[in-house]
């Protein structure tokens, strides 16, 4: 069994109601409703198209979206510097200039997002990935692992209170997995709340609160982790294709 | 304010960074430029009565194709793995990516203009400018003005494959004003001949300056799609 620590969320820090993303004259994403409170985890799974991307993109407002976002209580139009301050986005893009080294992007977004001591930050946020000893390399020669861990600590320099984590773990190694699960672990004590997508619900099955199954863009099964067995668990759409 | 400055610094400096490790779009505006003049100077047999005249559209030919494969080649690096849309991400207000990526093209088109306008005016074989400081001004409002709408549009063109043939072929017929009052000022400075027109062409330049600074800044956010 996981050894899993219940953390009750404390209000609802983020409030999503009849999200929709529509594009090229086609719905991605159908009316979707998805609360999280401070602290608490949800992991977003399902098949390839299912929406788990750009409900992530529409979160971060990289898409344009119908309906309602509403962060600590107000709509996220109405103070949405405040509202990205607090955001922390890794996609499936790593947001990073291969021609700078790992040291010079993270200064580059420390300083964009206003963060106080810039260096100091980017330091400790290549030391909680484990990348302090390339901090010089240019990220053009790192493998997708050491991208990946990279571009985790630019989402985390800023000490965001809401993740956005679209398969964060891709491309790392065991070991480098571990490290980031006790960073995840840190962030969740610390009461940051995350929507996680992955297609590994039993690596984030320790962590998340919440299983939320997306499936052709809408909410298809909502499972809370706390007292399921993890090994015995799957999908729907898994659940589907083995019957 | 202070905070939205600092970011578009930011924004400006890191574009300078990645220009100062590769060095690609000065290499190319700069030697598109030089060969410009010297094409030029040799398709004519320019001598110095004649240099005045053809001097000026001369150069802001070579300023606008110049700048254009500049700004197309600069959008483009965004493009790439979709990492123009981290800064995005930042908390600051998204017209400060517009006005950081603009305070770039700037500075770098008026460094190669530094460069570029001995070499034209040898080339051109002109013993000097009558007026120096409207010469200067001419050049700065019309780069402005260029490279504001240039920044623009190739923000909005830089997704599409044909990036390169499309963005001049929307930006030119738009910078028309730009490129008149561009040459109207530059004869003047060159010549030393003044007229009330010159003054007409410099409020417009300057109109065009504030209009093509503003409105894109305003724009830009629906130009990223985000």
């Amino acid at each position: 069994m996981s050894r899993k620590q219940r953390v009750e969320p404390s209000g609802d820090l983020l409030e999503v109601s009849g999200l929709e993303v529509e594009a090229g004259g086609r719905t991605i994403l159908h009316p979707t409703d998805l609360n999280l409170g401070a602290g608490e985890w949800k992991a977003i799974v399902g098949p390839n198209g299912a929406g788990k991307s750009t409900l992530l993109k529409a979160l971060a407002t990289l898409v344009p979206y119908r309906g309602s976002i509403r962060y600590r209580g107000r709509p996220i139009s109405e103070a949405p510097l405040a509202y990205r301050s607090e955001l922390g986005v890794v996609l499936h893009e790593p947001l990073l200039y291969r021609e700078l080294s790992a040291w010079e992007n993270l200064l580059f977004y420390a300083r964009l997002y206003g963060v106080a001591e810039p260096h100091a930050a980017a330091q400790q946020a290549l030391a909680e990935v484990g990348l302090s000893v390339y901090a010089q390399e240019p990220v053009g020669r790192f493998s997708r692992g050491m991208i990946q861990r990279l571009a985790l600590a630019r989402a985390m320099l800023h000490q965001p209170r809401l993740l956005l984590l679209d398969e964060p773990l891709s491309g790392i190694d065991a070991r480098g997995e571990e490290e980031i699960l006790k960073l995840f672990r840190r962030a969740k004590e610390a009461q940051v709340a995350a929507l996680w997508v992955t297609h590994r619900w039993r690596v984030a099955w320790e962590i998340v609160d919440e299983i939320v199954e997306l499936e052709r863009g809408a909410v298809r099964r909502i499972t809370r982790t706390a007292g399921v067995d993890r090994e015995s668990w799957e999908p729907s759409y898994l659940e589907e294709g083995a019957r | 304010m202070k905070a939205y400055l600092r970011a578009v610094l930011t924004l400006a400096r890191k574009d300078a960074l990645l220009e100062r490790k590769s060095l690609e779009t000065v290499t190319a505006t700069a030697s598109f430029t030089l060969l410009v003049a010297v094409l030029f100077h040799f398709a004519f047999d320019i001598r110095s009565a004649e240099g005045a005249r053809f001097f000026p559209g001369a150069l802001w030919i070579a300023v606008l194709f110049a700048g254009t494969i500049g700004m197309a080649r600069s959008a483009r690096i965004d493009e790439v793995e979709g990492r123009g849309r981290g800064p995005a991400l930042a908390p600051v207000d998204r017209s400060a990516l517009f006005l950081g990526k603009f305070l770039f093209h700037l500075v770098l088109m008026l460094l190669v203009e530094g460069v570029a306008v001995p070499v034209f005016i040898a080339a051109f074989a002109l013993r000097g400018v009558a007026l120096p400081h409207l010469f200067i001004a001419g050049l700065v409002l019309g780069t402005w003005g260029f490279v504001a709408l240039g920044t623009l549009l190739a923000g909005a063109t830089s997704g599409e494959r044909s990036t390169g043939l499309l963005l001049p072929l929307v930006l030119f017929p738009l910078l028309t004003p730009v490129a008149l009052g561009g040459v109207a000022i530059v004869t003047a400075a060159v010549t030393g001949d003044v007229t009330p027109a010159t003054g007409t062409w410099l409020r417009l330049l300057l109109v065009f300056d504030v209009l093509f600074t503003a409105v894109p800044a305003l724009l830009y956010e629906s130009v990223l799609e985000v």
